[in-house]
């Protein structure tokens, strides 16, 4: 479990977490959602060490995340951490194949062989069996995506942290995105933290959903009650995109009926 | 100003940590020398040996008396080549070339978030990166220095021979005459210096980049000034320091 307690956090003069709680559960899909410059991304930065807090602190497991504190424990945390970052982050100058097996390159002691066997399985995992010698170059928005899950999975991590996993995909992979990592959460029992903006997804896996806006965490549910939310500024959010707006009209008219 | 070298230092104390694993980092070191040395030899070749041919063409002409024997313009060529052309013009070019590669290549990997997977995996990502670049340039640019020297003698032969109608013995006799072994030790402490220089300063702007493609741009172009600037300074200094 993740717990964040009073997170603050000011860049460039401007506030843009202020005094976060949350509890982020082990194997569910915690989603954090929110408009863009609501504050997600720093949120995910400060989670995984990126960013400094200004005040509070963020613990995994019972073990605080800070980095004036224990170094060792810092680093130890840091291995346990799997991120999905918005454009993949993949390593431009490594193959597939090397981008999935360098976490396990630069921490494990396994052999070169079974090394190179583990990062098959994490590829053949997120359906891309074969895939191993293509150059970054060379993958989809998709692709690249997938193998930013398979590289995050390699070192078997126990939180999972997904930056707009489905940002800049078509509907159709944006959902088997969604389903991926959904399994991969519940398979290995991971504490999965997913930045989203997408409704979509939002209803589909969101087992718990936390709503941010102007750094501030406004409103906390799931993906099965947030269509009963009477929140204004998590109507506004969601009366966005226009499937929403038409699903929260049928519910409401339900409802009503 | 005082800000970016305040952050220069913080970030060379971070480079100069333990890289984590031994086995990838030198294979790194590996790659960079391949990268940044390898790749520098056509070019320093290239500058070198037409510098070195305008260099004794120069020479012959200025030096055009019957008073001035005609060996001076072969022993003049290699005190300027060794002393200042190879160390510190080509010092230069390898800022231009070395110093732009390193800081868009590091540009590139901080707007496109690859630093920040190396860090959140747990490693130090400054030294993963950077110090492999500035052990292989300090391992290999004396290399191409030597190189340097190399090639444009040659050229100045070729330029004093082939174009001024020089006899090859007098240039050779030339080149041979008063050695000074302390030259070719001069040239290498400057080039360590430059090259230090070149590799760490460009890795600083390459590895601070904020923003997109356009502050990649500008990284490197302060890279190679800021490079530059501290190679003809450094020049100065160490020539009123070992002369």
């Amino acid at each position: 479990m993740i717990e964040i307690r009073h997170l603050s956090k000011e860049l460039g003069g401007r506030e843009v977490l202020h005094d976060i709680n949350l509890k982020l559960e082990p194997g569910l899909c915690n989603l954090v959602i929110g408009q863009s410059g609501s504050g997600k991304t720093v949120l995910m930065k400060t989670m995984v060490g990126l960013y400094e807090a200004d005040a509070g602190e963020v613990l995994f497991d019972g073990r605080s995340f800070k980095r004036d504190k224990n170094h060792e424990q810092l680093t130890e945390i840091r291995r346990e951490i799997g991120m999905v970052f918005q454009g993949g982050a993949l390593f431009d100058s490594l193959p597939v194949l090397e981008n999935v097996m360098f976490p396990l390159d630069m921490f494990s002691t396994l052999s070169r062989r079974a090394k190179v066997s583990r990062a098959q399985e994490c590829l053949a995992r997120v359906d891309l069996k074969g895939a191993d010698k293509l150059s970054t170059s060379e993958l989809s928005g998709g692709m690249r995506k997938r193998v930013a899950i398979a590289r995050a999975i390699a070192m078997q991590p126990r939180y999972l942290f997904c930056d707009e996993p489905n940002s800049g995909l078509d509907p159709r992979t944006s959902e088997l995105i969604d389903a991926l990592i959904s399994e991969i959460t519940r398979e290995a029992g991971i504490t999965t933290v997913i930045n989203t903006h997408d409704m979509n997804s939002v209803l589909k896996i969101g087992d718990t959903v936390n709503f941010i806006y102007e750094g501030k965490l406004w409103w906390q549910g799931n993906g099965k009650n947030i269509l009963d939310s009477d929140n204004a500024e998590i109507i506004h959010f969601m009366e966005a995109s226009e499937l929403t707006k038409r699903l929260l009209h049928n519910h409401r008219n339900k409802h009503e009926a | 100003m005082i800000k970016a070298i305040g952050e220069y230092f913080l970030l060379l104390q971070r480079v100069f940590q333990s890289p984590g694993n031994r086995k990838l980092f030198w294979k790194q070191v590996l790659d960079e020398i391949y990268h940044l040395g390898m790749d520098s030899i056509p070019l320093v070749s290239l500058v070198s040996v037409f510098v070195g041919a305008a260099i004794t063409i120069q020479l012959q002409i200025n030096m055009d008396s019957p008073w001035i024997p005609l060996y001076s313009v072969g022993f003049a060529a290699r005190k300027a080549i060794v002393l200042e052309l190879a160390p510190t013009i080509i010092g230069l070019v390898l800022a231009g070339k070395i110093g732009s590669h390193i800081a868009s290549q590091l540009g590139t990997m901080r707007v496109t978030e690859q630093i920040d997977a190396i860090e959140v995996m747990g490693m130090n990502s400054a030294s993963y990166l950077i110090l492999p670049k500035i052990i292989a340039c300090m391992l290999f640019n004396p290399i191409l220095i030597m190189l340097s020297i190399i090639t444009a003698l040659a050229g100045g032969w070729a330029a004093g021979v082939g174009i001024m109608h020089m006899s090859s013995f007098q240039f050779i006799y030339g080149l041979q005459s008063f050695p000074h072994n302390f030259d070719l030790v001069y040239a290498i402490a400057k080039t360590l210096v430059f090259a230090f220089f070149i590799s760490s300063i460009s890795s600083f702007y390459g590895y601070t980049v904020k923003g997109g493609a356009l502050e990649v741009g500008k990284a490197s172009t302060k890279a190679v000034v800021n490079s530059s600037i501290a190679i003809i300074l450094s020049n100065l200094v160490m020539t009123q320091l070992l002369m």
